[in-house]
């Protein structure tokens, strides 16, 4: 029969160098790891934040008048308040993007402010979503803001439609 | 039956090197998995600002159309057209094409896009007002391709 014997002849000295060099190199890497996986959660939340920020900036360029639009905006924003004729909106989501109330993880909020034109409504619309908490390995306090779009809509009084 | 005993020996060193092998495989893959995030992240940030340049230009075009739809406000239904076309061009950026009652602009963004907006200038018993013939976004420069003349063989006479 064949008897296969491990004989692996290390000195204590080669031992403690490996587990020396493993250990350095392990906290690099554990670094390089949990790094990698922050900034893949950034990437992430930034590309969904776009996502939703951008679907909720069409469904508003797709109103014709601007009540509408704040009709839809009161209906699917969680919270509204009105400050010197600036209406703000804000809704929440959890750490998976989904829209939720009490586990608030992101928030999504619209600004809306007047300008009246003599012809129609022009507003001014600001969406952002930020982040509840910092995300790690960044070191900043408070929100931190992750996609913001701002643009223009013009509401007219009459005419103003699409042509064939 | 023989007994035949084989001995596997690692030898001076190659623990060090196993290890130095599987550090090095880790390193890798952590290099790896790091540049694919941030690469994502490059990107992600790279839409966002193709996107929010195409929003404030979006938003001019507006800005622009809230003007030209006073203007149209402002006059008479009894007012020429040469008044029109004057206080329509007197806006700035806005050509106003006497021929076909048109109006066009055009608002340019930072990252190579623009958009090209033309009005049709209607009127009715109450006055003057604008119907959008075309609201496109385009490049402002599109990639010059170079003709890639291939010699094929047309058979033969």
């Amino acid at each position: 029969m064949n008897k296969v014997s491990f004989n692996p002849m290390v000195s204590l000295s080669e031992i403690i160098l490996s587990v020396s060099i493993f250990v350095v190199a392990g906290i690099i890497m554990l670094n390089c790891f949990a790094i990698a996986r922050y900034t893949q959660i950034r990437a992430n939340d930034k590309a969904m934040a776009g996502a939703i920020v951008q679907s909720d900036f069409e469904i508003i360029k797709s109103f014709d008048t601007a009540d509408e639009m704040h009709e839809f905006l009161n209906n699917s924003y969680e919270s509204n308040s009105i400050v010197n004729n600036t209406y703000v909106y804000t809704k929440y989501y959890d750490e998976n993007w989904n829209q939720n109330y009490i586990d608030k993880e992101y928030a999504v909020t619209v600004i809306i402010s007047d300008k009246n034109s003599k012809s129609g409504n022009l507003v001014k619309i600001k969406i952002s979503a930020e982040k509840e908490k910092p995300y790690n390995f960044i070191k900043k306090e408070g929100t931190e803001q992750i996609y913001s779009i701002e643009s223009k809509r013009f509401f007219p009084v009459s005419g103003g439609f699409y042509g064939e | 039956m023989e007994n035949r005993k084989t001995n596997i020996s690692v030898g001076m060193g190659g623990t060090l090197i196993i290890t130095m092998f599987v550090v090095l495989c880790l390193m890798i893959f952590a290099a790896l998995s790091f540049t694919t995030a941030y690469s994502d992240l490059k990107l992600a940030k790279k839409v966002q600002d193709m996107t929010a340049d195409y929003y404030i230009i979006h938003g001019k075009a507006e800005e622009k159309l809230a003007e030209i739809s006073d203007v149209l406000l402002d006059i008479n239904i009894n007012e020429t057209m040469e008044n029109l076309a004057g206080k329509l061009s007197g806006i700035d950026g806005v050509s106003f094409i006497d021929k076909e009652s048109v109006v066009k602009y055009e608002i340019q963004g930072n990252n190579n896009q623009k958009i090209s907006v033309t009005l049709n200038i209607l009127h009715d018993s109450a006055g003057y007002y604008y119907e959008i013939a075309a609201w496109n976004l385009s490049n402002i420069e599109l990639p010059v391709y170079k003709d890639e003349i291939i010699n094929i063989w047309e058979g033969i006479e």
